[in-house]
C-alpha cells in the first residue's frame, strides 16, 4: 500500500513540476496559449523589518578616561564605537546621560536625558566617533555614559540595546575628571645677592582624591611668562616638590643672582597637578615681584697706600698728591658703588677713630674723609655682572707731615689708610678695608724768606767792618723735619785782590762784629735749631746774621761771591727738640 | 757835551739798578730721604738709596753739585747720574742713584759720613750769590752675620682667562743681605659669594729677590675654573708663619681678553743628591779629557823618537 501511495505522489510530482516549467515557457516568450490552470496567481508580499545596529566594537573611551588617567577640564573624552546595520544603513554613535534613547527619521537620535554627544553618520562596520570637552560644569569627579547605535533611516529608525562597559580595562563608563587646581594668592620675601633661601609662597585647593588618592600639586616659579605644564622653557627660579592642597601652601626657595642690582626681580608663578594640569586664572602666570635688598660695599684686597712703597714728598712749602688706591666690591654690582667712597690716612699713633671725621684733619699726622673716584687703571667695572671696580685716592701731603724714618720724633710710627667704600645707602664703615704701614721718609728742605733771602752789604770803606751783624738771611724750614744748616763761602771777587771768606762773619743773633764766627771756605755746622713746620700755620724759621770786614788798602770797586746754605737734618733726640706738638 | 752828560746820567743809572739788584739765588731746595742708611751690609754687598731732589717751580736752570765726606770709604759710593750735572730750566725733580759697593775684603765696622748736595745758578750777578744746598747723611754697618728677613708690600691676585693658571703676585722687599722669597704661599678659591671652597692648593716654587731689592714673586696654581667671578684667599708664609693675608676677587674671562700672562719660570731641584751627582759626572769627565790628551802627546812623542832614531841611523 505504501508503494501506491508513494509513485502516485511522485507521478503528481512530475506533472506538476512539467506543468509549470510549460506555464513559465509561455509566460516568458508570450505565447499565449491558455493551459489549463493547474495553480493560479498568489500576489506575494513580505515586510522586511529595519533592525538595529549592533555593535561589532562596543562604544569605548579612547583614551581611557578613569581615576588613573581622569580627562582634564577643557580636553575632550572621546568616545569610539564600531556597529554594522543588517539593512546597510548609516548609524550613529550615540553617547547619553542616560539609559535612554530616542530615534528621528532619517536623521541622528536623541538622549531624552542628555547626551555626551552624537557622532556624523557613519556607514555601517565604520567606526564612530565622537567627543565631549569638558567644562567647569562637570564639577564631579566621574560622570556615567550610556552607549547606543542607531541607524539612519527614512523608516523606522531602530537603535541598539546599550551598551557601556567598553572593550577593556576602564575604557567603560564612567569616565573620569580632573579639575584645575586653585591659585589664589602669592607671596614672596625680600633677600641679598647670592641668598638661596627667598621663599614663594603660592596659596592652592586641589580635592580632587581620585577614587582615594588625592591629586598633589607643583608651583614653578619662572623668570619669563613661558610654562608649557612640566618646565619653564625660559628659565626657572624655583619649584616645589608636589605636595596635596587641600587646601594648602606650596613653597619653593630661590637664589638671586650674584651679583644684582638692588630692587625689584620679576618671576611669573604657576601651578600645575599630578595629572599635568595648570590652574587658570587667579595668581597663575601673573607677573610678580620679589625685592632684591640694597646691600652695602666692602673693600676686595688690601687697600695700597703709595703703590707699598716708603713716601718722599716733593713740594717745598706746599703740598705733594700721594695716593691711596683699592678695589671695592659691591653684590649689587660695580655700577652701584657710589663715588662718596673716600679714604682716611693717618699716623698709627694718632688711631683711625679719632681720624675718621673731616673735623679732626690735622695735616702733620690725620688726614681724613679725602675724596676718590672711579679709577679703571686701578680694577675695571665691566658691567652688570661685575662685582668689583677700582678707587683712587689723591692726599695731598703738606709739606710738614709728620716722618717716621730714624732719627725723627715719630720713627716708631709709621702711616696707614683706609679705603672706606659707599654707595646709595651711604658710607659703610665697617665695610673699610686697612692699608698696610708705610714710613714717611724725611724731607729735608730750606728756602730763604723773601725780602731775607741776600746779603748785600752795601758800600763799605776799605778798613773798616759791620760793627754789629745784620740779619740778612731767614732760614725756613720747608719740608717735614728740624733744620740745622751748614755754612761756606768762596773769596769774593773784584779789581782789587779777593776777599777771602773769612772777611764775613755769622751769627744767630745780632752780635758785635768780634762775637761772630768766621765764614769759611769748607762747610761748617751751624745749630740752627729750626723748629719743625706745621704748627703756626707759616713756615717756622730762624734767622741768621751777617757781617763782612774789607781788609785796608782794598780797591775800591764792586767785589762778588758765593756764600753755600746747606740743609743738614737735625736729628731728634729728645722731646721737643723740633718743637713738636705732642 | 750833551752826549757827554746822557752817557753819564745812564752810567749812573745802571751802576744804581745794578747796586739795587738781589743776588740770583735757588728760591728753596729739598731732598728725601736725607740719607743713606744700611746696617746689614755684608761684605760684597751692593744695594742702591733712590734720593729725590725737588725744588719749587718755574726755577732758572742750576748746576747740581755733589760733594763727598766719606772718610775711610771713599770708593764705595757712587752717584747716579753723576757728581756733576745740570738741572734745566724749569725742571723740579730729579731722582738720583746712590749706588753703595761695599768691598768683598770689608771687614764689620761702622762707616759715617755724608753727601752734600748744592745747586747753583748758572749766571752770576750780583755781589753775594746764595747758594743751598742739603746734606745727605751716611750710615752703614758691615756684619757677618747673615741675616735672613723680608717684608711683603703688597699682594694681588689679578684676573684670568679660562685655562690659564692662577697667579698671586707678591711685592717684596728684602730687608736682609742674603737672597729670600717666602718660604710657601697658600691660595684658597672660593665661589663668587665667598661661602663654598672650591679648591685649596700651595707652593713653594717662588723667585728669590736679591738683598735690599723690591720686586715682585709670582706664585702659580692650576686650578681650572669656568668664566666668572671668585674669591681667592693668599697667605704669604715665612717659615712657619702667615705674615700677610690678602683676600681678593678676581675674575675668570674668556679667552683673548687679556694680554699675555707672564710666564712660569722653572725651578732647578737644588737637592743634595743632584749636586753630588753633578758634581761626579763633571769630575769623571774631566778625567776622561786629561787621559785622552795624556795619550794623544804620548803618541806623537813616540812619533818623533822613531823619526829621530831613523835619521841617526842614516847618517851611521
Amino acid at each position: 500500500m505504501r508503494k501506491k501511495i508513494k509513485s502516485a505522489l511522485q507521478f503528481c510530482e512530475k506533472f506538476i513540476s512539467g506543468w509549470t516549467i510549460l506555464s513559465l515557457f509561455f509566460t516568458m516568450t508570450g505565447i499565449g496559449i491558455a493551459f489549463p490552470a493547474i495553480a493560479d496567481d498568489a500576489a506575494t508580499s513580505v515586510n522586511v523589518d529595519n533592525d538595529a545596529p549592533s555593535f561589532s566594537v562596543a562604544p569605548h573611551e579612547d583614551p581611557t578616561s578613569d581615576t588613573t588617567t581622569p580627562t582634564n577640564m577643557d580636553a575632550n573624552v572621546t568616545f569610539k564605537a564600531t556597529a554594522t546595520d543588517t539593512n546597510g544603513n548609516d548609524w550613529y554613535l550615540a553617547i547619553c546621560k542616560s539609559n535612554a534613547i530616542a530615534t528621528s527619521t532619517d536623521g541622528a537620535p536623541t538622549c531624552p536625558g542628555g547626551a555626551w554627544g552624537i557622532s556624523n553618520a557613519a556607514s555601517s562596520t565604520a567606526e564612530a566617533t565622537v567627543a565631549y570637552t569638558i567644562t567647569s560644569g562637570e564639577a564631579d569627579e566621574s560622570y556615567a555614559w550610556y552607549g547606543f547605535a542607531c541607524d539612519k533611516t527614512a523608516g523606522n529608525s531602530q537603535c541598539s540595546e546599550m551598551s557601556n562597559t567598553g572593550t577593556s580595562g576602564n575604557n567603560g563608563s564612567p569616565f573620569a575628571v580632573n579639575h584645575r587646581p586653585t591659585f589664589s594668592a602669592v607671596s614672596d620675601e625680600a633677600g641679598n645677592p647670592g641668598a638661596t633661601d627667598v621663599t614663594i609662597t603660592a596659596t592652592t585647593y586641589d580635592d580632587d582624591d581620585d577614587d582615594g588618592s588625592q591629586d598633589t600639586v607643583s608651583l614653578y616659579v619662572c623668570k619669563t611668562a613661558a610654562f608649557n605644564g612640566s618646565s619653564c622653557t625660559g628659565g626657572e627660579w624655583c619649584h616645589s616638590d608636589p605636595a596635596v592642597a587641600p587646601p594648602g601652601a606650596l613653597a619653593c626657595d630661590l637664589t638671586v643672582p650674584d651679583p644684582q642690582a638692588h630692587g625689584e626681580v620679576n618671576y611669573y608663578p604657576y601651578l600645575v597637578d599630578s595629572h599635568s594640569l595648570q590652574a587658570s586664572g587667579g595668581q597663575h602666570g601673573s607677573t610678580q615681584s620679589y625685592t632684591v635688598n640694597d646691600v652695602v660695599p666692602t673693600i676686595s684686597s688690601t687697600p695700597s697706600l703709595n703703590g707699598g712703597a716708603a713716601i718722599s714728598l716733593s713740594n717745598e712749602k706746599t703740598t705733594t698728591d700721594i695716593y691711596l688706591t683699592g678695589v671695592v666690591t659691591d653684590d649689587n654690582s660695580c655700577q652701584d658703588i657710589h663715588a662718596s667712597t673716600t679714604a682716611d690716612i693717618w699716623l698709627t699713633s694718632v688711631g683711625h677713630t679719632a681720624c675718621n671725621q673731616t673735623g679732626e684733619a690735622d695735616n702733620n699726622d690725620c688726614y681724613p674723609r679725602v675724596s676718590c673716584s672711579y679709577d679703571a687703571a686701578v680694577e675695571e667695572c665691566t658691567g652688570a655682572t661685575d662685582k668689583t671696580g677700582g678707587y683712587k685716592c689723591t692726599i695731598s701731603f703738606q709739606y710738614y707731615a709728620n716722618p717716621t724714618d730714624a732719627n725723627t720724633a715719630w720713627s716708631t710710627d709709621s702711616w696707614t689708610g683706609s679705603l672706606v667704600p659707599a654707595d646709595g645707602q651711604g658710607v659703610n664703615e665697617g665695610g673699610a678695608g686697612d692699608s698696610a704701614t708705610i714710613t714717611m721718609n724725611s724731607f729735608l728742605a730750606l728756602s730763604l724768606e723773601s725780602g731775607y733771602d741776600a746779603i748785600a752789604y752795601g758800600n763799605i770803606s776799605a778798613g773798616s767792618h759791620t760793627t754789629t751783624l745784620e740779619e740778612k738771611t731767614r732760614v725756613e724750614a720747608a719740608g717735614n723735619v728740624s733744620l740745622d744748616v751748614s755754612l761756606s763761602g768762596t773769596s769774593m771777587t773784584g779789581p782789587g785782590a779777593d776777599i777771602t771768606a773769612d772777611n764775613q762773619k755769622y751769627a744767630a743773633t745780632g752780635v758785635a762784629w768780634a762775637s761772630g764766627t768766621d765764614l769759611s771756605g769748607s762747610p761748617a755746622p751751624f745749630d740752627l735749631n729750626t723748629c719743625k713746620s706745621g704748627y703756626t700755620g707759616t713756615p717756622e724759621y730762624k734767622p741768621v746774621y751777617w757781617g763782612i770786614n774789607i781788609p785796608a788798602g782794598q780797591v775800591s770797586g764792586a767785589y762778588t761771591g758765593t756764600n753755600t746754605i746747606t740743609a743738614v737734618k737735625n736729628n731728634w733726640v729728645n722731646p721737643d727738640d723740633w718743637c713738636e706738638v705732642p | 757835551m750833551e752826549l757827554n752828560k746822557l752817557k753819564i746820567v745812564l752810567a749812573v743809572l745802571c751802576a744804581a739798578i745794578t747796586g739795587l739788584l738781589k743776588p740770583l739765588i735757588a728760591g728753596a731746595f729739598g731732598i728725601s730721604p736725607p740719607h743713606i742708611i744700611n746696617d746689614r751690609l755684608y761684605p760684597g754687598a751692593y744695594f742702591e738709596q733712590q734720593i729725590t731732589l725737588s725744588r719749587p717751580a718755574g726755577e732758572a736752570a742750576v748746576n747740581c753739585k755733589i760733594d763727598f765726606n766719606l772718610p775711610g770709604f771713599e770708593n764705595w759710593i757712587e752717584v747716579e747720574p753723576g757728581e756733576e750735572f745740570a738741572i734745566p730750566e724749569g725742571e723740579r725733580i730729579v731722582k738720583i742713584k746712590a749706588k753703595v759697593n761695599v768691598p768683598k775684603n770689608a771687614a764689620p765696622s761702622y762707616k759715617k759720613g755724608n753727601l752734600r748736595v748744592t745747586v747753583a745758578p748758572q749766571q752770576e750777578t750780583g755781589k753775594i750769590n746764595i747758594v743751598l744746598g742739603a746734606q745727605i747723611d751716611v750710615d752703614l754697618a758691615v756684619t757677618n752675620e747673615k741675616i735672613d728677613d723680608f717684608a711683603v708690600r703688597q699682594v694681588k691676585i689679578p684676573d684670568i682667562e679660562t685655562g690659564w693658571k692662577i697667579i698671586v703676585y707678591s711685592r717684596i722687599e728684602n730687608t736682609g743681605n742674603i737672597e729670600n722669597a717666602p718660604d710657601k704661599v697658600l691660595l684658597k678659591v672660593y665661589d663668587s659669594g665667598h661661602k663654598n671652597l672650591i679648591k685649596a692648593a700651595q707652593t713653594s716654587k717662588l723667585q728669590k729677590i736679591k738683598p735690599f731689592q723690591t720686586g715682585e714673586t709670582l706664585a702659580f696654581f692650576k686650578i681650572p675654573l669656568e668664566v666668572g667671578q671668585y674669591w681667592g684667599e693668599a697667605q704669604i708664609y715665612k717659615g712657619k708663619d702667615v705674615i700677610w693675608e690678602e683676600k681678593a676677587i678676581f675674575t675668570v674671562r674668556e679667552s683673548g681678553t687679556l694680554p699675555p700672562q707672564p710666564k712660569e719660570p722653572r725651578f732647578v731641584n737644588l737637592n743634595k743628591k743632584t749636586v753630588i751627582a753633578a758634581a761626579i759626572t763633571g769630575i769623571l769627565f774631566l778625567v776622561l779629557i786629561v787621559y785622552f790628551i795624556a795619550e794623544f802627546a804620548k803618541k806623537r812623542s813616540k812619533k818623533r823618537r822613531n823619526i829621530f832614531s831613523r835619521i841617526l841611523r842614516k847618517k851611521r
